[in-house]
């Protein structure tokens, strides 16, 4: 990790945990304080340090804050301005309310157990850590937390912040830093030792792996969470062009690498409906653009994208003189991004690096059964919806929010907040038992 | 024979410099803008028409998943199928032409060139893989087909069926029988079938020592679900089990989609006397660049990037073709660092709840 300084030489936080000494020490002092929490502490008083620790990082002039945009950043091609909406979408959402519901969903699923909860994030999306902290906290377990090499700073720094409030807190949240690739055995085994459960995030193939790796060193309860795939919804009568600025940055956030960007966005209505929603999106993706110029990714996720551009200016091209209105492909100057109009409304990941298909689908049942069809590996919805005109607010339609439920979305919300999910969203929707050791 | 099929099949008998080249291929560009309604659409996508294109380096090269689209007339009489072990066989690449004069002049050239390049006369041959007879809709199976009738001294045998299973023990008995012979061998082989013949070698028969200057070329490489060796595993291999040194062993790399091939320089280069790292190589009337896959420009030499061919065998369909395999430029060709394949699956949230056996009586 690179230097945790202020331009002073002030240590900002303390960084991650990197030695075998350092972990026993650090869980032995979370043992103490964990002890004291759960005997003394109310929720409410948990919940409160966890929110004001939160508003902290809204502040623009936050020090933790403009130190974790510039790293996140460095480390991840993502634009600046575009990690400080994330962050500011991730701490807007530490909210008192958001905490309780995350309590109650905890004590009622029963998922606290004594002890250590580790969680090895994935770096696509920042952030990932903020969350899993409130849910150790909330349910009195010390949280491990070892951040993706290319999410450096957000987890240690966030519990700097936590520490202001509530030390034993702070103390209770122990950031660990080992290369997957290198790797540090002693120090990995120590923590998942130390783990009644393990969460490990990341792409299928990582966390497989890794489980492999981890499954010797723990008789605790594992959780794999690996690839998943969201989609939006512009449900018949709500505003085209309100909607695709919604989706815009949701599709463009994080460069489309996290389980909640939509890769195909259905549009209730004819196929009319879909081409202006599609033009509409091109418009709006090429103003994200100008406002966070996008990321590259790796040669072969470059590739990949480079794929579907294909496909999707091929379809267009070979569907032309027999129906000419069922595939549209608009593509950005220099690839910037690609809308792709497909006569095709499956639920399916694409390559994201602002590439999303647009496909119409006839009615509402049409639309749920397309999204069911994604089940058990659907994640999000982001709807644009009807009431009103308003197609920002999903609430409106609370009939459509049950049906997306029912059809397996994890996440049902308005369209341009599809990245700032509640911090009680669980990518499963429920709580994993406790672990009996 | 038309006037413009006549001009390629001169140039790939008498390959003329870069000045040739670049007008012949300005010229097949004009023919394949008027003839191809798909790629005259995608240039005009681009603005790009003929009278505006002075270099061959800018005749825009259309992708060659372009295949899939439906790219030909219906009624052409030669028409070559991809397998579709990439994407699925929904998903095959389908290049139909009136004539295959330049398709086989292109092939048997650069063959000669580069697996001939020695001059071994007559060879004993084997496949193992397509053939015309087989796969008559394969590309790849009409090229060994004709390289086969090219080596052969007579001693032709095909072990691969049209079921795409090979006869591993009747290629074993064969090459048992070449080995107690002068007469050196050709291997002509998918790299999958090659790989059961090592194994089967391996764990049941032994080395089998073939005569000198047999060769062997591999093509296909890891590209599908098939279990095949990596390139340096072939390598390896071939001298374990078959006493065939590195240097006459030749993959190849071509497409369904391009008429012209490429092969590793390795016996071309040591016949020649000249001293360069592996690379693939082209024949004359093709030309190769490498570009970024995110902006499509051309990359720094050495740097990896998408291979776009332009071919001019291919000058019934579309020769400037953008591929999705990957490759980086070295010696006079290049290496070839991954074909197109499916993508990995990504996120950061599928559930998959696992409770370990051990120690865990809870349940999720």
């Amino acid at each position: 990790m690179r230097a945790i300084m202020a331009h002073d030489s002030q240590p900002l936080f303390e960084p991650p945990i990197s030695t075998r000494d350092q972990l026993d020490s650090a869980l032995r002092a979370a043992e103490r304080c964990r002890r004291d929490v759960t005997a003394a502490y109310s929720t409410e008083r948990i919940a409160s340090a966890l929110a004001r620790a939160a508003a902290d990082w809204l502040r623009p002039d936050e020090p933790l804050r403009c130190f974790a945009i510039n790293e996140v950043a460095r480390a991840t091609g993502f634009h600046r301005d575009m990690v400080a909406t994330g962050i500011d979408f991730i701490f807007s959402a530490v909210t008192a309310n958001g905490l309780e519901r995350l309590a109650q969903a905890e004590g009622e699923d029963d998922a606290t157990g004594p002890g250590a909860v580790f969680y090895a994030l994935a770096g696509n999306v920042p952030g990932q850590g903020v969350p899993a902290i409130a849910r150790s906290l909330l349910t009195g377990s010390v949280a491990i937390v070892r951040d993706s090499e290319r999410q450096p700073a957000i987890t240690a720094a966030f519990r700097e912040t936590l520490g202001r409030y509530e030390p034993a807190l702070a103390a209770m949240v122990l950031p660990v830093a080992w290369s997957h690739r290198a790797g540090d055995r002693a120090l990995e085994s120590a923590v998942i030792e130390a783990a009644v459960r393990v969460e490990l995030y990341g792409s299928d193939r990582t966390v497989a792996d890794l489980a492999a790796r981890y499954r010797a060193d723990s008789s605790g309860v594992f959780e794999l969470h690996g690839a998943r795939v969201s989609a939006g919804l512009v449900a018949a009568g709500a505003d085209v062009a309100k909607a695709a600025r919604g989706f815009a940055v949701d599709v463009a956030m994080y460069e489309g690498r996290g389980c909640l960007t939509p890769h195909v966005i259905l549009v209730e209505g004819d196929v009319a409906r879909a081409s202006a929603l599609t033009d509409a999106l091109g418009r709006e993706l090429a103003a994200c653009e100008a406002r966070w110029p996008r990321a590259r990714g790796s040669i072969e996720e470059e590739r990949d994208r480079r794929r579907f551009i294909d496909d999707a200016e091929m379809s267009a091209l070979a569907a032309r003189s027999d129906r000419p209105d069922a595939e549209h492909c608009l593509i950005g100057p220099s690839g910037a991004w690609c809308v792709h109009q497909s006569s095709d409304p499956t639920i399916m990941l694409g390559p994201g690096l602002r590439c999303i298909r647009v496909a119409a689908v006839a009615d509402r049942a049409a639309a749920i059964a397309a999204l069911g069809a994604a089940k058990p590996l659907l994640a999000g919805v982001g709807v644009a919806g009807a009431t009103g005109g308003d197609g920002t607010n999903a609430s409106d339609d609370r009939g459509l929010s049950t049906a997306l439920r029912t059809a397996g979305a994890t996440l049902v919300c308005p369209a341009g907040r599809m990245q700032a999910p509640p911090v009680d969203w669980r990518p499963d929707a429920r709580a994993v038992g406790t672990s009996r050791r | 024979m038309t006037n413009l099929e006549s001009r390629v099949l001169d140039f790939i008998r008498e390959p003329g410099g870069e000045a040739e080249l670049n007008e012949l291929a300005l010229t097949v560009f004009a023919h394949q803008y008027e003839q191809v309604p798909v790629y005259r659409r995608f240039c005009q996508r681009r603005g790009i028409e003929p009278a505006g294109v002075v270099r061959w380096e800018d005749i825009p090269a259309l992708p060659a998943d372009a295949f899939k689209h439906g790219l030909d007339a219906a009624d052409r009489p030669h028409v070559f199928l991809s397998s579709g072990t990439t994407a699925g066989p929904e998903q095959r690449s389908r290049h139909a032409v009136e004539s295959l004069a330049a398709y086989e002049a292109s092939a048997l050239a650069h063959f000669r060139a580069m697996v001939l390049a020695d001059e071994p006369g007559p060879l004993a041959t084997l496949v193992l893989g397509p053939t015309t007879i087989s796969h008559p809709r394969s590309s790849l199976g009409r090229m060994f087909s004709w390289c086969a009738d090219l080596c052969s001294n007579g001693d032709t045998l095909v072990a691969f069926d049209s079921d795409g299973r090979t006869d591993v023990a009747a290629a074993v008995t064969w090459l048992g029988e070449k080995s107690r012979e002068s007469a050196p061998v050709l291997i002509l082989a998918v790299t999958s079938a090659l790989t059961a013949v090592f194994e089967a070698l391996r764990d049941r028969h032994g080395p089998c020592r073939l005569p000198a200057d047999s060769r062997i070329v591999d093509t296909g490489g890891r590209k599908g679900s098939a279990h095949a060796l990596s390139p340096n595993g072939v390598l390896k291999a071939a001298w374990r089990w078959l006493h065939v040194p590195a240097y006459l062993c030749v993959n190849e790399y071509g497409m369904t989609e391009m008429f012209s091939q490429f092969y590793d320089d390795a016996l071309e280069s040591r016949a020649s006397g000249r001293l360069s790292p592996r690379a693939k190589v082209g024949p004359p009337w093709v030309r190769t660049r490498i570009v970024d896959p995110a902006t499509m420009e051309p990359v720094a030499p050495g740097t990896v990037g998408l291979l776009r061919h332009f071919d001019l065998a291919n000058w019934e369909s579309v020769s400037a073709l953008q591929t999705l395999d990957l490759g980086r430029e070295v010696g006079i060709g290049f290496e070839l660092r991954g074909r197109a394949a499916g993508a990995e699956a990504r996120g950061c949230s599928a559930l998959v709840t696992e409770i370990l056996d051990a120690g865990a009586d809870g349940g999720a």
